[in-house]
């Protein structure tokens, strides 16, 4: 891949990261303003003819029978729902701002630098912290949800640690410390003529 | 540091200007005043082989040792 369609490649995902931190902070703010406006709420009930509701993990789904849901205050739900999207809104927000600040450098011609290195730890410890809030979120909207309806024979088992994004997030870590030694390479380059 | 660059004492000799030594030894004009200053801390040996050829000198006419003063 010569170097002009590298460049490119690297604005297209720049603009790509640059929507979606503006579609996080977006997300943010919205969730915010639903949990304020969820707090002043007295109650939502559901009557039974407001739809379906159906709980989903991984590859498992469950639909809810209506008739269980009839009279039944689904704020706690809404609020644990709007509670977990907001924490990964906050935590994608960093992430796609430092993502963005990255790519930036790529299109011009310098990511070995040292502030690169720098936004690739927050990246990896932003996700390996995001690793333990993804478990923890999905825990707390299943419990809400099933401790509400009253769903027989069915519990939520809480599991500490997502191990797909926290394996990434150690690697991005590591990638960190490439890119530190990288930018300490491209120092000694820069000052050798 | 113990390593003084004497490029522009070799350059005033020959009576050649930075912009011709640049061009002549194919380096930016600001990189040859980086080294000529001592800004730079290492130089490759096929920079300083295209210097000496230009400047018909000898590496030891650019580049001279002198202790460091330690204070202590």
């Amino acid at each position: 891949m010569d170097l002009d369609r590298f460049k490119r490649f690297a604005y297209v995902l720049r603009v790509f990261f640059n929507f979606l931190f503006w579609v996080s902070i977006l997300a943010a703010t919205i969730l915010l303003l639903g949990l304020i406006g969820l707090y002043f709420t007295d109650t939502v009930t559901l009557t039974g003819d407001t739809g379906s509701l159906s709980i989903s993990y991984g590859p498992l789904g469950y639909e809810i029978a209506p008739e269980l849901l009839i009279g039944i205050d689904a704020t706690p739900v809404l609020i644990a729902i709007a509670l977990s999207a907001l924490v990964v809104a906050i935590l994608a927000i960093p992430v796609f701002y430092q993502l963005t600040k990255i790519l930036k450098t790529v299109e011009e011609e310098h990511p070995f630098a040292l502030e690169n290195a720098n936004r690739l730890n927050i990246i990896g410890m932003i996700l390996v912290l995001a690793a333990f809030a993804k478990e923890a979120t999905s825990y707390y909207v299943l419990a809400v949800t099933v401790g509400l309806i009253d769903i027989p024979n069915l519990t939520v088992n809480y599991s500490l640690v997502d191990t797909s994004t926290v394996i990434t997030g150690f690697l991005v870590l590591l990638l960190a410390s490439i890119f530190k030694y990288g930018s300490y390479l491209q120092e000694e380059h820069d000052s050798t003529v | 540091m113990a390593i003084i660059v004497r490029l522009d004492r070799v350059m005033a000799d020959r009576k050649m200007s930075l912009n011709e030594l640049a061009t002549r030894v194919g380096i930016t004009p600001a990189n040859l005043s980086n080294l000529k200053t001592g800004k730079v801390k290492a130089i490759r040996f096929s920079t300083l082989e295209s210097i000496c050829r230009e400047l018909e000198c000898q590496p030891g006419d650019i580049l001279e040792y002198r202790a460091a003063n330690l204070k202590g």
